[in-house]
């Protein structure tokens, strides 16, 4: 039962079904208790018939004898639910363990591109909420089918006992649940504007707590609390307006379905005032008509739980598409010994824009309306201006052991380089050589294990400083720790601190200043001292004698090639060579001084005005 | 609940919530007619005449369709009732959200407060429609339950022997319960900001080649929030399990309980027929006062995460005074201001504490102490950053702070723009305490430009005039021209329409900045605060941006760089050196009169 359910969820990402079956045993008895749930239901509901005869014929000494049987049976279900339950924990634990190790792998490795289209959030949702609703609505689900099968059984026993009710029975049922089928697609819909309307406010929300300083230099307490409220009443109104629609529409079938049961049951009363069924049969029947309302809604549950269920299966599918959700891929061959020799070849890069946003959600309606989402997307694909050129054939060599300084204004394409070089980007044409090997054919260790890129605004992760470091190199002694802090001028630093380089930092912790973040960087980039060290605005926000001191640690680095991006002049002049980059293409490279002489925009730039 | 918002709220929909109550009362009683009348119905079949049977059956489906319609408009009430209650708390918790320090802010992650002031409210809500709805039935259930106590007090006492069993188990058990499921709640907030983590810092994730620790950090984390699911379903499986029993026990038994009463008791068939029936009741009745107890105790959770929102010793708001001034001169003074950093931290002696207690619970060791610990238990650590620091800027100034990182720039822009509050000493505007300052003399004529602004989601233009509704375009192409972003908006496809994305994602740091600086510039307040604003311009950027600054005038400016040259034409540089203002005077002054000063500006060009 629970195995059909969770078809839902198989794709060639995760496959719950194998994942539960690497535990035979447990599924074996997991299938026992339902087999025993299915055999003890049918039991206990005839055992219940049963008895209600002998009452209704004052039989009190078969009463007794099938109330003693049914006592037995009832502790057995009872046993088995407990059983059960237990299972059900222990498969969770199993699967779920397995399910988040997959899609925390999954997740380290899909591209910066998909993390860049999309906000924080819609990512998120995906790693850590859909597997939980995924799981509930499996749960939800068979916990519908058991009782589905014990309404059932009791419908089918009322059939049993007069075919015509029996009959007439069905009939209501199929109506009944056509009738919801019917409603519950206009219902679902509602729910998924006031899902997307929570979405919204949510994200607001959040905008307004991230943004929060700005809000009050700027003083845009009004505007933020207005537009909030805009966001909150329209969640408010579909909320109210998707529920009601259920409420409503479903309550008038309700006073339907009850006026043709009444019937249902005066016809009951003339059958029996005639003697075609027995007292037993129609106090029975009287008992038990409401079921039939119960039977249909159980198989509206299903079909909506069962929807639910793939609404969060296909969610977390998404993140194991390719197409949608690419990861990065890396090439087999591997790089022994790298010298730290580079070279760009005619390398071209554009930003595609991937609009994630509607391609998901393109994705998300697929299984309902297959063509025409599809087609409309690619459609507004057609439609856009092809973009702009960040990089346009570029071609740099830069030997071993280089110090090279990229130049230029913001925007030439100085990052999308650092990125490329990384394989954090891939560039559109052209090729990137380390070694002489192109860098799509080498593996992950050959370009991620010897290129370390230091950002300006580097993130700084909720562990202690040491751990912070540690991160990049677990096997680093304390010796070699506190080198790389003394290199990235952070000794002084962390004497300041509470616990030393045991204090908590980040979100919680100790927070620190753009300078002090920025050190610690550094500090992680001269712990694993890599062939190639990239310095990405690294040092923008030390003041100059941090910075001078960091910049002496930088330029005391030998045998290793290092790129260094920035304005401050100060940082770039012992570089072995700066190249000035504009529009996305070398325009002058040489010494500070030849630079200054032969490139008037280059000169432009660094010429201090007063 | 603490707060009393809420009972303000519900008290001010009290006609709805009475016509609700009126409404759910009803249903119970036409629910218990309806019991009743399909009770004697059920007798009547047996004996009477076919009239007085479908008699029976009519009034059984009135009161069955009363049932109904009742159901609708009381639900009808209820949703309105709760989409009202819903807008009202949420709009009030997210003004207050508004009032918080800014130090209070940064010290939580922004889920922590969004969650408070949007999910929660509307979880709460969404526990007391289910409690309310619950509590409807058990109106119903217990009227059923103490007819049949009339009917027959023997069956009744049997009814009610279970079911206090059953109650007794659950209150038991139900402290514990309690408490595993904060376990199971905790373990998940932690895995979701671990996840959060590797999300946003993927970038430098890659680039240290990090992934394989933080996925192994993951793994970890999932690890024992599995075990602590785990347990709490087994916990619960037990006790829920237990409850089990005791009411399959009690339906077993009935048909047994029943034959001993006819055949001792000689009680009547149709009295027998009835109990039977409505003797499952008792089992709803106690499901039911579960399930509300459960709704009830989780409502109180969300609202006590709230009530921690409205705490001010947990979420400090800010107070202003009523001074009200339309346009300040821009005078700043600082008197004897002292300012200390507070950390809170786990020592060890709490940490091994709860190393040892969670080895105990989960047999392995974790460092998630947030499992067990309380912020409470956190040791709380002062570190100064100044003492007794005075100095006095004239309205109309430029003036630079000028200093090592650590030595305290940053705390004097926050404690002029009020985003900290000093410990001791004054910080005057125009002569008048900063504290006594009403709201909007303060926000109006403050405006400060960090080094990594906030950039909404929108339009550049929609960020512009955000400050400005009121703008001109050509106010927005001058201010536009000032921080020397139109070079960059010609090269957008839809130019000043383009969308930037959440925190301006689509701009770089540079762009950032600027689009930062042209707010300030529409915004054109008294006082204007750049704080490393021009950090990541390039030299001709920040040339341009920097001639506009220098052309405001009648306005006090305040910048904070690290690179000097953008700071030498400023009337006034203070230097700062550990806490301590060690000189001040003009660019060229510093350099004739400072050796340190000379050092950190040559250090700069080499």
């Amino acid at each position: 039962m629970k195995n059909n359910k969770d078809k839902s969820a198989t794709n060639k990402g995760i496959n719950i079904l194998k994942i539960i079956w690497q535990k035979p045993l447990l599924t074996i008895l997991w299938l026992l208790c339902v087999v025993i749930d299915v055999t003890l239901t049918i039991v206990i509901i005839m055992l219940d018939a049963k008895a209600l005869e002998a009452l209704t014929l004052g039989d009190y000494q078969s009463l007794l004898k099938y109330g003693i049987y049914l006592i037995v049976f009832a502790l057995i279900m009872a046993t088995k639910r407990i059983l059960q339950n237990l299972l059900d924990a222990k498969i969770r634990l199993h699967t779920f363990g397995i399910v988040e190790s997959k899609i925390g792998e999954r997740m380290v490795k899909i591209t910066n591109e998909v993390y860049e289209s999309l906000s924080a959030g819609s990512i998120s949702s995906r790693v850590d909420h859909s597997p939980r609703q995924l799981y509930n609505a499996i749960i939800m689900l068979v916990q519908i089918v058991s009782q589905l099968i014990y309404h059932s059984f009791v419908v089918i026993y009322m059939m049993c006992l007069n075919y015509i009710i029996g009959l007439i029975l069905l009939g209501i049922i199929i109506v009944v649940l056509v009738f919801r089928l019917c409603i519950n697609s206009k219902s679902e819909k509602l729910m998924r504007v006031a899902n997307d309307d929570f979405d919204k406010m949510y994200g607001r929300a959040l905008e307004t707590v991230r943004g929060h300083k700005d809000i009050k230099c700027l003083n845009l307490d009004n505007e933020i609390t207005k537009d909030m409220n805009k966001h909150i009443s329209k969640y408010a109104k579909s909320q109210r307006k998707s529920e009601n629609w259920w409420i409503v529409v479903d309550g008038l079938f309700d006073i339907v379905l009850a006026v043709m049961l009444a019937g249902l049951m005066y016809y009951g009363i003339i059958l029996y005032e005639q003697y075609y069924i027995t007292y037993f049969a129609l106090i029975y029947m009287l008992n038990n008509y409401k079921q039939v309302d119960a039977v249909a809604y159980d198989l509206l549950q299903l079909f909506t739980g069962k929807n639910r269920a793939s609404v969060h299966g296909r969610r977390i599918n998404q993140l194991f598409n390719d197409e949608l959700m690419p990861i990065e891929t890396f090439g087999t061959q591997h790089l022994q010994n790298f010298s730290g020799q580079l070279e760009f070849k005619n390398v071209s890069f554009v930003y595609n824009d991937l609009d994630l946003k509607n391609r998901l959600k393109a994705d998300m309606d697929k299984g309902k309306h297959k063509k025409k989402k599809s087609k409309q997307v690619e459609q507004e694909n057609n439609d856009k201006t092809p973009p702009k050129k960040v990089l346009d054939n570029f071609s740099l060599k830069i030997n071993a052991g280089e110090k090279v300084a990229f130049v230029g204004k913001s925007g030439c394409g100085k990052s999308t380089l650092v990125s490329l070089l990384s394989r954090s980007l891939v560039q559109s044409e052209g090729q990137i050589l380390l070694d002489g090997v192109e860098i799509g054919e080498l593996d992950k260790e050959s370009i991620r294990g010897n290129i370390t890129v230091v950002n300006q605004f580097p993130y700084i992760y909720y562990l202690s400083l040491k751990e912070n470091l540690r991160m990049v190199k677990p096997d680093a002694t304390d010796e070699e720790i506190a080198n790389a802090c003394q290199k990235a001028c952070l000794t002084e630093f962390i004497t300041e601190l509470p616990y030393g380089m045991d204090t908590l930092l980040g979100e919680d912790g100790v927070k620190l200043s753009g300078g002090q973040k920025q050190r610690v960087a550094i500090a992680r980039a001269f712990l694993r001292d890599t062939q190639v060290v990239v310095f990405d605005e690294s040092t923008s926000s030390l003041d100059n004698f941090a910075q001078k001191r960091v910049q002496e640690s930088i330029d005391s680095i030998k045998g290793k090639t290092v790129i260094i991006v920035a304005h401050r002049l100060s940082t770039i002049l012992n570089c072995d060579r700066i190249v000035f980059i504009k529009n996305g293409k070398v325009e002058a490279q040489g010494k500070f001084k030849e630079l200054m002489k032969n490139c008037p925009d280059f000169a432009e730039l660094y010429t201090v005005r007063r | 609940m603490k707060d009393k918002q809420l009972k303000i709220i519900l008290k001010k929909n009290m006609w709805l919530i009475a016509l609700y109550l009126i409404g759910g009362l009803s249903i119970s009683m036409f629910a218990f007619f309806e019991a009743r009348y399909s009770a004697n119905l059920i007798a009547s079949v047996a004996s009477d005449t076919t009239q007085t049977i479908v008699h029976l059956l009519i009034m059984c489906t009135i009161f069955g369709l009363l049932v109904c319609v009742m159901n609708i408009m009381s639900n009808t009430v209820l949703q309105y009732l709760l989409s009202k209650v819903k807008y009202q708390y949420s709009t009030y918790l997210i003004e207050h959200s508004r009032k918080l320090k800014t130090d209070t802010i940064e010290a939580s992650s922004s889920s922590a407060i969004t969650n408070r002031m949007i999910t929660y409210p509307i979880q709460a809500m969404g526990w007391i429609s289910s409690f309310v709805i619950y509590a409807n039935n058990i109106i119903y259930h217990t009227a059923i339950c103490i007819y049949i106590f009339c009917i027959n007090w023997m069956f009744g006492l049997y009814m009610f022997a279970f079911f206090a069993v059953a109650i007794t188990v659950l209150v038991l058990t139900r402290k514990k319960m309690v408490k595993y499921g904060n376990i199971a709640r905790n373990a998940r907030t932690y895995y979701s900001a671990i996840n959060n983590e590797a999300i946003n810092s993927q970038r430098d994730m890659k680039a240290l080649n990090c992934d394989g620790y933080l996925l192994e950090k993951i793994n970890s984390t999932h690890e024992v929030m599995d075990i602590a699911d785990y347990k709490n379903a087994i916990y619960r499986n037990n006790v829920l399990g237990g409850n089990n029993y005791v009411w399959q026990t009690y339906m077993g038994l009935i048909p047994i309980v029943m034959s001993v009463l006819i055949g001792e008791y000689g009680l009547a068939i149709a009295s027998a027929i009835f109990l039977t029936n409505y003797g499952a009741y008792a089992r709803n009745l106690g499901n039911e006062i579960m399930i509300v107890t459960d709704n009830y105790l989780a409502a109180k959770v969300d609202l006590n995460s709230i009530d921690e929102f409205m705490d001010e010793k947990e979420f400090a708001v800010d107070t202003y005074g009523d001074v009200e001034i339309e346009r300040l001169r821009g005078d700043i003074e600082f008197r004897n201001v002292s300012f200390d950093y507070v950390y809170k931290y786990y020592n060890d002696a709490i940490k091994t504490d709860y190393e040892t207690l969670y080895a105990q619970e989960f047999g392995k060791k974790s460092t998630l102490y947030d499992l067990y610990a309380d912020d409470s238990e956190k040791e709380v650590i002062h570190k100064t950053v100044f003492k007794d620091l005075s100095f006095k800027i004239e309205a109309g100034q430029t003036v630079a702070f000028v200093g090592q990182s650590g030595s305290g720039k940053t705390t004097i822009l926050n404690l002029i723009a009020k985003f900290s509050q000093c410990k001791s000493g004054q910080v005057l505007l125009d002569g008048v305490d900063i504290n006594e300052l009403s709201k909007n003399t303060l926000r109006n004529n403050i405006c400060m430009v960090s080094q990594n602004t906030y950039i909404f989601n929108g339009t550049i233009k929609d960020n512009l005039l955000m400050v400005k509704p009121d703008a001109t375009d050509e106010e927005i192409e001058d201010v536009c021209q000032k921080a020397y972003m139109q070079e960059f908006i010609d090269g957008l496809d839809k130019g000043i329409d383009t969308v930037v994305g959440e925190n301006g994602i689509k701009l770089s740091g540079g762009q950032k900045q600027r689009l930062a600086i042209a707010r300030a510039f529409l915004r054109d307040s008294a006082i204007v605060i750049f704080d490393e604003s021009t950090s990541a311009l390039d030299n001709e950027a920040q040339s341009c941006v920097q001639k506009s600054i220098s052309q405001m005038r009648d306005r006090t400016v305040i910048i904070v760089a690290h690179r000097l040259s953008t700071i030498i034409n400023a009337d006034c540089i203070y230097y700062l050196q550990e806490g301590q203002i060690t000189n001040k005077g003009t660019f060229d002054e510093l350099m004739e009169s400072d050796e340190s000063f000379k050092e950190l500006f040559l250090a700069e060009n080499v």
